[in-house]
């Protein structure tokens, strides 16, 4: 260690500072650029919806403001430890500074700012520009697209341990596969026939609790084709891990021809099902003792 | 001590186990637990469900309840009771002096109790630890070979409800009980019969908890999720009854320590001069107090639903899983904040000794973790941000959450502060306490993207969120425990811990820790849930990598268990008396400490952490220079 | 105090400030323990799920209001009377503590009756649920906390501790029942007059 600091003195603290912000600086100047140019075009969870497309756009934007910080204080840390290290065996005190108010003040603020401003940003993307941002809602949505009523609505029933799916728009016929229509609004309604599980379209953005006895709605707006997949986010028991299926975002045309023929093929079975509604109450499971 | 064992009748060795003591308390726990669940299926008999399904949940209830009554009958604990309800005079303390015996039974002394502590929470954390490395050999592949699936979710439930137990006490157990009273300059704790009996519910709630795997195991992970557990094997009432048992211990050790700190502390010792480890230690009580009671009334709201058929948590019958969510949750962001103050304390208290400065920023310090106190109440719904309830409320709690990070800065400002223009010192706690930071760092902002709701939509339930808490408590939490172990070790056991193997340790541990669980953040990234024994192919190479990794990281806690095994039974080097140079009350006392602590109340002149000021008192006196002032 | 204590005797002052402060934070997590079902009486009320709350469509539980007043009256009653013998002079606060104590007892054996006699039971939907575990829970508790007034009054009638001891004693059981009064206070305005 070449540092000589026997003797602190005044002149040399400017100087740490100054190599300090110096690191500081180039590291970030690579960093945040490297993060939106080169990592954000990967991050989750892609740009097959509006509300995934703000997901991304969250996850870039916190990871490019993070940086920075992270690496302020990782230089901080690692130049102090490098440049105050102590070799010597004997044990000598350092200078007993007890604080700085100035610092102290201005870290406060600095942090406080960047808080509330996340916050506030969170919330403005939240409830304004994407309507919850593909989230479950629950069953009386606060962020609501303006033209609701041209939503198609799909419910997806959780039950151990596979999705089904619902289309009151087409005769409630219920399958076992999803298929979307492109550039469409679509309303998730999801609920769960036992335990609770979370209904995760993770290439849509889509992430909500599926709660026996509740109707947990989630908006997206798709938009080019794509294949996307359907996982469980919530612990349901044995075969939580294996409740996996793949959908498809595809042409209008081709939602109709599907969903037509599914309508065809389920019709035998329509009549086995319950009438459709928001919530479905099987017999209550007690373990009686 | 070598007194004591002389004044004794002879008498055959076997003669030593009977009496109140642990293994008395084994022997009546068993036979406890035959009494209750013969009683329980004496309940049952006609029940033609029970008979059919062998799920009789108030037979193994009730096996539980009485053998629990058997080992604290065992160890003694109903003697005080009975001769208090009998008006038999009041007593504080009980079994103090006494060779190695006493670790073995209700002892009072406080030193004890925090090597009990030491010890019996270590045993379990270890188990904790060989169930997450035999659920890393079961995702060595993409799908299940090692163990079925539904082995593995009990390991995963075991590992994730047996690390949340245990290392809730891992901080305030050992060293909170052993170091608290040395600090403050008390002899003894306010409540020493409730400190043993926070520590003698630690065993039987670790092996409640074990015995989950001989009735069909845990499937809800460590939260037991409402519709989920209601319906669980049972097995979920090993978890519920384990879980009430920690969650008492804990209220009883809120209680007990936040009385000692606010009435023991010794004349001159004000709450600026107070060490920063007890301000961690008392925002910790504050919480435990208050939080862990409705941990314990939503666990029985859960035990009614399944033994008693009410439905607290069934939609179909007026319930609602959102109730358990809720009050989990209630309890469960407090008690992230359990384990992770009292790591903010110790680093703090550490980096002060090896930097050779004052702790900068003292009132900052502990206005960061008192504004931490406050704000982890009003966080909970950020773990429910998908679930469907109180959209409205996102943005509050997105808010509140978000406002968190900025107490937990000011003890990265202190750390930054204390380091500036220090005399660092590279010594092994040292070290784990800088890995505290980086850890915690990584752990902490990581956790900003969970706050943020359009962030957490995708990240939610994913290995993401698994990576963001691993960082904070084992990163955090295990970190900080090991500096306080390397530490303050030689002041508890009177021998010096091997350096070299420590650092060996240390490096391993850090390394293979970061190795593990940073790729992890991008498995969550990449679409790979929480708590699955199957995950998409494409994964493997990355789940075999943090795998490998693991194992090393498991293997660095051997290393540990060598290097405490090699000092205390063979090196056995003494320790000094300060070896640190610190000036911290606790290390003015002799080692081994002796069972008063202090001959007099000592007389508290200066702060802790006066480091390098001129004309500095020392920290308290100890000698008889004065008739100590009544109380403090 | 063991004997080896005795040269190193606590300050007397310590253990009656240790009692009062560790009986208040005592009854603070007493209170949080109960917060859970105040909790779930105004939520579940509120979510109505599947609409039986109240019950099933044709048997909605009633508990005795005559009962729940007598419980009600039982523990405010010996709370009230605690509070005030802790306050009293010379050994005057016996009877009175033992009054509260028989009025206490009365309370959870009340308690017990209604049980017996209840006409619902946890089965009863949302509202049979709470109701059980509140007032079963509350009686649990008070019967406790019975045991250490008892405790406390055996042992001034003995004799077998000091006087500043026993008042701390006295006052500390005083406010941790005063604290499950207002508990019981809350759960009958909510269980027998809201519902």
């Amino acid at each position: 260690m070449t540092i000589p600091h026997t003797e602190v003195g005044p002149a040399r603290v400017p100087r740490h500072w100054l190599r300090m912000v110096v690191i500081w600086a180039v590291l970030s100047a690579v960093a945040i650029p490297l993060i939106v140019l080169v990592l954000g075009p990967h991050l989750p969870p892609g740009r097959m919806t509006s509300e995934a497309g703000s997901q991304r756009d969250a996850n870039t934007l916190m990871t490019a403001l993070l940086a920075p910080i992270v690496v302020s204080v990782l230089v901080f840390f690692l130049y102090s430890i490098v440049a105050f290290r102590e070799r010597g065996a004997a044990i000598v005190d350092g200078p007993p500074l007890r604080g700085h108010v100035p610092m102290q003040t201005a870290w406060v603020l600095f942090t406080s700012v960047i808080v509330v401003a996340l916050a506030a940003w969170g919330s403005y993307t939240l409830i304004v520009s994407s309507h919850g941002a593909g989230g479950g809602q629950g069953p009386d949505p606060v962020a609501v697209p303006s033209h609701r009523s041209q939503d198609l609505v799909v419910q997806v029933i959780g039950q151990q341990w596979n999705w089904t799916y619902r289309f009151p728009a087409y005769q409630d016929v219920e399958t076992d596969h999803l298929e979307l229509p492109n550039h469409s609004p679509i309303e998730f309604h999801v609920t769960s026939l036992d335990v609770t599980h979370s209904f995760w379209a993770y290439q849509l953005g889509v992430k909500a609790d599926a709660v026996p006895g509740v109707d947990n709605v989630a908006f997206v707006h798709t938009r080019d084709d794509g294949n996307f997949n359907i996982r469980c986010a919530e612990l349901c028991g044995l075969w939580h891990g294996h409740m996996f299926q793949t959908g498809n975002v595809v042409t209008p045309v081709a939602f109709k021809s599907w969903i037509s023929s599914e309508q065809k093929a389920e019709a035998p079975n329509l009549r086995y099902l319950p009438p459709f509604g928001r919530t479905y109450f099987p017999a209550p499971f007690r373990r009686a003792g | 001590m070598t007194t004591y064992a002389a004044e004794r009748p002879l008498l055959p060795a076997w003669r030593g186990l009977i009496g109140f003591n642990m293994f008395t308390a084994l022997a009546l726990g068993a036979g406890g637990w035959f009494l209750g669940a013969w009683i329980g299926g004496q309940i049952a008999v006609g029940n033609d469900y029970l008979i059919a399904t062998d799920q009789n949940d108030v037979g193994i209830l009730m096996g539980y309840l009485f053998g629990l009554i058997g080992w604290l009958g065992g160890l003694g604990f109903f003697n005080y009771p009975v001769s208090r309800l009998l008006g038999r005079p009041a007593t504080v303390r009980e079994k103090e002096s006494g060779g190695a015996a006493r670790y073995f039974t209700l002892c009072t002394d406080h030193k004890v109790v925090g090597i009990q502590y030491f010890f019996g929470v270590g045993i379990f954390f270890f188990i904790g630890g060989l169930n997450a490395m035999l659920m890393r050999t079961e995702l060595l592949r993409p799908v299940e070979r090692a163990w079925p699936a539904g082995q593995y979710l009990s390991l995963m439930s075991l590992h994730g409800t047996m690390m949340i137990m245990m290392t809730s006490a891992f901080i305030l157990g050992p060293f909170g009980n052993y170091f608290v009273p040395l600090m403050i300059g008390a002899r003894r704790m306010a409540f020493p019969r409730i400190e043993a009996l926070t520590f003698w519910l630690v065993p039987p709630a670790g092996l409640i908890l074990l015995s989950a795997i001989a009735f069909g195991g845990i499937p809800t992970g460590w939260t037991g999720y409402a519709p989920l557990g209601t319906e669980g094997r049972s097995g979920m009432d090993a978890y519920i009854f384990a879980f009430m048992l920690i969650g008492l211990s804990l209220t009883l050790t809120g209680i007990n320590l936040l009385t000692t700190i606010l009435t023991m502390r010794a004349p001159g010792l004000t709450w600026t001069r107070l060490p920063i480890f007890v301000w961690g230690v008392l925002s910790t009580s504050i919480l435990m107090a208050l939080a862990a009671p409705v941990l314990i009334a939503a666990l029985l709201m859960e035990l009614m639903d399944r033994a008693a058929n009410t439905s607290f948590y069934l939609t179909s019958s007026g319930g609602s899983p959102y109730l358990y969510e809720n009050l989990f949750w209630f309890f469960g962001h407090p008690e992230v904040y359990i384990l992770a103050l009292p790591g903010f304390g110790i680093v703090l208290e550490i980096l002060p000794v090896f930097a050779r400065k004052p702790l900068w920023g003292y009132k900052l310090a502990v206005a960061g973790m008192l504004g931490v106190t406050f704000l982890s109440f009003m966080v909970w719904q950020h773990h429910l941000f998908v679930s469907g309830m109180n959209s409205g409320l996102r943005p509050f709690y997105m808010l509140t959450t978000e406002l968190i990070s900025i107490p937990t800065g000011f003890i990265f400002l202190n750390a930054m502060g204390t380091l500036w223009h220090g005399r660092i010192r590279f010594t092994v706690p040292m070290l784990f306490a800088l890995a505290f930071f980086f850890n915690f760092l990584i752990g902490g902002l990581s956790g900003i993207f969970l706050s943020d709701v359009p962030s957490d939509v995708t990240t939610h339930g994913s290995y993401f969120v698994m990576a963001h808490f691993h960082y904070t408590i084992m990163g955090g939490l295990v970190f900080a425990f090991f500096a306080a172990v390397y530490y303050w070790l030689p002041k508890m056991t009177g021998v010096v811990l091997n350096e070299r193997l420590g650092k060996i340790h240390f490096w391993l541990m850090f390394v293979f820790f970061n190795l593990t669980f940073f790729p992890l953040f991008a498995a969550g990234f990449l679409d790979m849930p929480r708590r699955v024994s199957t995950y998409a192919p494409s994964l493997q190479t990355l789940n075999d990598f943090v795998s490998a990794s693991a194992f090393v990281l498991g293997s660095s806690m051997l290393i540990f268990i060598a290097n405490l095994i090699y000092s205390l039974v063979f090196a056995r080097i003494p320790a000094a008396e300060n070896p640190w140079a610190s000036r911290g009350l606790e290390w003015q006392v002799p080692t081994p400490v002796p069972l008063e602590n202090f001959e007099r109340i000592p007389i508290v002149n200066s702060g802790p952490y006066e480091y390098g000021v001129e004309g500095a008192p020392p920290t308290a006196t100890l000698g008889p220079v004065a008739v100590p002032a009544a109380g403090s | 105090m063991d004997a080896h204590a005795s040269t190193l005797e606590d300050p007397p002052e310590l253990l009656p400030r240790t009692i009062w402060v560790g009986s208040r934070v005592f009854a603070a997590g007493e209170a949080f323990f109960f917060v859970p079902f105040l909790f779930a009486f105004f939520y579940l009320r509120a979510l109505n799920s599947n609409g039986v709350w109240r019950g099933w469509p044709h048997h909605h539980p009633h508990p005795s209001r005559a009962f729940g007043i007598a419980i009600l009256i039982c523990v405010v009653a010996s709370a009230a009377v605690l509070r005030a013998a802790a306050r009293m002079a010379g050994t005057a606060w016996r009877p009175a503590a033992a009054a509260a104590f028989g009025l206490g007892l009365a309370a959870v054996a009340l308690q017990c009756a209604q049980f017996a006699s209840l006409g619902f039971g946890p089965t009863d939907a949302g509202y049979g649920s709470v109701f059980v575990g509140w007032t079963g829970l509350f009686a649990l508790t008070a019967f406790g906390t019975m045991l250490w007034l008892e405790s406390v009054l055996a042992q001034s009638l003995r004799g077998s501790a000091d006087v500043s001891y026993l008042r701390a004693s006295v006052e500390a059981v005083s406010f941790s029942w005063a604290v499950l009064a207002l508990v019981q206070t809350a759960a009958f305005i909510l269980l027998y007059l809201v519902a």
